[in-house]
C-alpha cells in the first residue's frame, strides 16, 4: 500500500499515522525533492522508525534524506529516556562520522601555484583508499583503549594538533562514559591500524576557497573572509566503528525479542535505554566516537603538516584553526522542550548533524552568541557550505539539521553516467586537483549522483533549522 | 548465468544469490562480496587456512555472520578467500575452512571499501529451484 503523505507548506510533509506507526512522519524537502522521494524507499523507513517504541515527536527526515539500511539517512528520532529505545541502526555503522573545517590565513592567490603540488602532498600524506594506513603510527592495544577513552585529547596529548582545537570540537571531542572493556577484541584488532586513515567511498579531504559571503558579520566571527583557503575533513570511526555496530546489533537482535520489540525491519533492533544492553552500546559507541574525534584530530595534524611542507612555511604561519568539527551518525542523550515541559532524550542522528541555535548552553563560550556551526559539504565538484544554527531546529528537529547533499543515484546508475567521461580531466577543467586511490569511486561520486546541496541548505534555511553563513568551492579533492 | 547479481540502492549495494543447493549459495555470495571490494576473482598466493566455527538464529541469519567473517578478515589482515570447504551447514550452525591469501599477492585490486553486512531487507528463501538469498552492504 502506497504511503500517505502530506503537504504542510513548501518545505513540510507530515506522513500521517498509519499502520503501526506510534507517531507521524515530519519531512522536510521541497516539492522536487518529494516528487524524488515518492520514487524510492526512503519514506517508508522514516514510517518504520515511527514504530519504535518510545518515540517522542515526529520521526524526522532532513532534506538530504535518501535510502538507507533500516533507518533513512538524513533521519533524526528522539526517544524517552525511560520509556525509549536506543538503536545501533539509528546510528550506523560510521559511528561519529563527521566534518571538520579549518580555515587559513592564506588567500587564493597564494596557493594557487602550489595547489598540483598541495595536492600530491596531501594526497601522499594521509591514507586514503582502502587497506592503506601511515607506517609510523603504531598503536599497542593499551594505547588504543586510551585513543577510546580520551578521543581528540589522546591526538593533542601526543603531539598532533594545538590547544584550541579542543574548544572547537562537538563534545571537545571526547564523549565520556567510553568504556573500552565493552568493546570487542575483534573491534580493537579491526580499529587498530585504521587510526589515522581517511577512508574510501564519499570522505574525503578538500582545499577550498570562500567563495560567496551570506552572512558578513557571522562570517568575521567565524574568521571567515573571501577568497581565503579552508581545508575540509569527512571521516569518522573506521573499521573500529563498523565492528562496534556489527557486534551490538547482534546483542540488540536479541534484546529486541527478550522485550517484545515488534521489527518492521531487523535493522532497526533496539533494547529499552533502561536496559543494560542499551547502556552497554553507549559506552562502546561512545569509544567509536573518541576514535573519529581522535582520527579527525590527526588527520588535520598532517593537514597541518603537509601545508607547511609545500609552502615552505612554519605552522605558525599558516594559520590553519578549526572553525568547528560536527558529527552526524550518533546517538547522545540531550535536554530538549517537548510540550512546554523539559525533557532528556536520546537522540539518535544518522546523517543528520546537529544544529544549536545561539545561546544554547553546550556551545563554547565564543560561538555561543552566534550558535554551533554546521557543516554541510556538497558532491566533489561544486560547493560545500557553512551554517549556523537556528532556533526553529530546537522547536521542530531536536536541534538538527542536514549533513550533506544525499544521494539521488545508486553507485551503479552513476558508474553508467560516468562512462566515458574523463573524470579526472572534468575536474581539472573546473580548476579542481582531483587525486584519488582509484577510479571506481570517483565514478561513484561524481556531481550528479547528489543533489543540488544549495537546494538542500535552502530548505533548511527556510525552515528555519539554520542560516547560511558562507559557501566553500573546491579547489583539491582528496579521495579514498 | 552468473549466480549472483548486484541490487540496486541509493547509498549502498545489495546482492541477490540463487543456487540449487545452500552450501554453494553461501560460496557464491562471499565470491560476489568479494566481488563487490575488488570488481573481480582474486587470484590464489601463499594460502592460509582458517577454521570457523558460527552459531546463528536462522538461516538469513547464518549468511549474515559468514559474509560477516569474509569481510572481517579483508578489512583487518588484509586476506583474501580464494577457497573456502564449508564441513557442516545446518540452520543455525555452521563449520567450514577459508583458505585465505594475502591480497596484494591475489591480484586483486580494492576499489570499494564495504563496511558492513547489514540485516537490511535480508532474505534468504528456498525456491522450486533451490534457494535464494538477498543481503545489502553498507558502503
Amino acid at each position: 500500500m502506497a504511503l500517505q503523505v502530506e503537504k504542510i507548506d513548501a518545505v513540510r510533509w507530515r506522513i500521517p499515522r498509519q499502520g503501526k506507526m506510534r507517531t507521524e512522519g515530519l519531512v522536510f524537502a521541497d516539492r522536487h525533492m518529494m516528487e524524488v522521494l515518492r520514487k524510492e524507499k526512503a519514506l517508508e523507513q522514516v514510517a518504520n522508525v515511527a514504530t519504535l517504541p518510545g518515540i517522542v515527536g515526529p520521526s524526522i527526515a532532513m532534506p538530504d534524506i535518501h535510502w538507507g539500511y533500516g533507518f533513512p539517512i538524513g533521519g533524526v528520532a528522539a526517544f524517552d529516556e525511560h520509556k525509549g529505545v536506543v538503536s545501533p541502526g539509528g546510528v550506523g555503522y560510521d559511528i561519529n562520522c563527521g566534518v571538520r573545517l579549518l580555515r587559513s590565513d592564506l588567500d587564493l592567490e597564494e596557493i594557487r601555484p602550489a595547489l598540483k603540488l598541495l595536492a600530491d602532498e596531501l594526497f601522499r600524506n594521509i591514507p586514503a583508499g582502502v587497506g592503506s594506513h601511515r607506517s609510523d603510527l603504531k598503536l599497542t592495544q593499551k594505547e588504543e583503549r586510551k585513543v577510546l577513552q580520551q578521543g581528540a585529547s589522546w591526538a593533542l596529548a601526543h603531539g598532533f594538533g594545538e590547544a584550541a582545537d579542543i574548544e572547537h570540537i562537538e563534545d571537545r571531542g571526547q564523549l565520556p562514559d567510553a568504556d573500552p572493556e565493552l568493546v570487542s577484541e575483534r573491534a580493537l584488532e579491526r580499529g587498530r591500524s585504521q587510526l589515522g586513515t581517511l577512508g574510501s567511498g564519499n570522505h574525503f579531504i578538500e582545499v577550498q576557497r570562500v567563495e560567496t559571503i551570506a552572512d558578513e558579520e557571522t562570517a568575521r566571527r567565524l574568521g571567515l573572509f573571501p577568497d581565503q583557503i579552508t581545508v575540509t575533513i569527512h571521516t569518522g570511526s573506521r573499521g573500529f566503528g563498523y565492528q562496534v555496530c556489527d557486534d551490538f546489533i547482534r546483542t540488540m537482535l536479541n534484546a529486541s525479542r527478550r522485550y517484545g520489540i515488534e521489527l518492521p525491519d531487523r535493522q532497526l533492533c533496539c533494547a529499552p535505554l533502561d536496559s543494560p544492553e542499551s547502556r552497554d552500546y553507549l559506552a562502546a559507541m561512545a569509544c567509536a566516537a573518541n576514535f573519529a574525534y581522535a582520527n579527525r584530530q590527526l588527520i588535520t595534524s598532517w593537514v597541518r603538516e603537509s601545508f607547511s611542507r609545500i609552502l615552505s612555511k612554519g605552522e605558525a604561519h599558516l594559520g590553519l584553526h578549526t572553525v568547528y568539527d560536527v558529527c552526524h551518525n550518533i546517538a547522545k542523550y540531550e535536554q530538549h522542550e517537548v510540550e512546554g515541559k523539559k525533557r532528556r532524550l536520546c537522540v539518535h542522528r544518522k546523517g543528520a548533524t546537529r544544529a544549536f541555535p545561539p545561546g544554547h548552553p553546550e556551545l563554547p563560550a565564543a560561538l555561543r552568541d552566534i550558535g554551533q556551526p554546521v557543516l554541510i559539504p556538497g558532491d566533489m565538484g561544486r560547493y560545500s557550505y557553512i551554517l549556523v544554527g537556528a532556533e526553529g531546529a530546537m522547536r521542530e528537529s531536536f536541534g538538527s539539521a542536514c549533513h550533506g547533499a544525499g544521494r539521488v543515484l545508486s553507485r551503479h546508475a552513476a558508474k553508467k553516467v560516468a562512462r566515458g567521461q574523463d573524470l579526472f580531466g572534468g575536474m581539472a577543467a573546473k580548476g579542481i586537483e582531483l587525486r584519488a586511490a582509484g577510479r571506481a569511486t570517483v565514478a561513484e561520486e561524481i556531481s550528479e549522483a547528489y543533489k543540488d546541496v544549495a537546494d538542500v541548505v535552502n530548505v533548511v534555511q527556510q525552515a528555519g533549522l539554520g542560516r547560511i553563513v558562507a559557501r566553500l568551492r573546491p579547489l583539491a579533492v582528496i579521495k579514498g | 548465468m552468473s549466480p549472483f547479481r548486484l541490487l540496486e540502492h541509493t547509498a549502498d549495494i545489495g546482492l541477490q544469490v540463487e543456487s540449487t543447493d545452500l552450501a554453494s549459495l553461501f560460496h557464491e555470495a562471499g565470491r560476489g562480496l568479494q566481488e563487490i571490494i575488488g570488481g573481480q576473482t582474486p587470484q590464489t598466493g601463499q594460502e592460509t587456512a582458517r577454521a570457523i566455527e558460527l552459531r546463528a538464529t536462522d538461516r538469513a541469519d547464518l549468511l549474515v555472520l559468514w559474509l560477516q567473517e569474509w569481510l572481517f578478515l579483508f578489512d583487518t589482515y588484509g586476506l583474501v578467500i580464494v577457497r573456502d570447504e564449508i564441513e557442516t551447514l545446518t540452520e543455525t550452525d555452521l563449520r567450514a575452512t577459508l583458505y585465505c591469501t594475502p591480497v596484494e599477492q591475489s591480484g586483486f585490486g580494492a576499489e570499494r571499501e564495504v563496511k558492513a553486512v547489514t540485516y537490511h531487507r535480508l532474505k534468504l528463501a528456498s525456491t522450486p529451484r533451490g534457494w535464494l538469498a538477498e543481503v545489502y552492504f553498507d558502503l
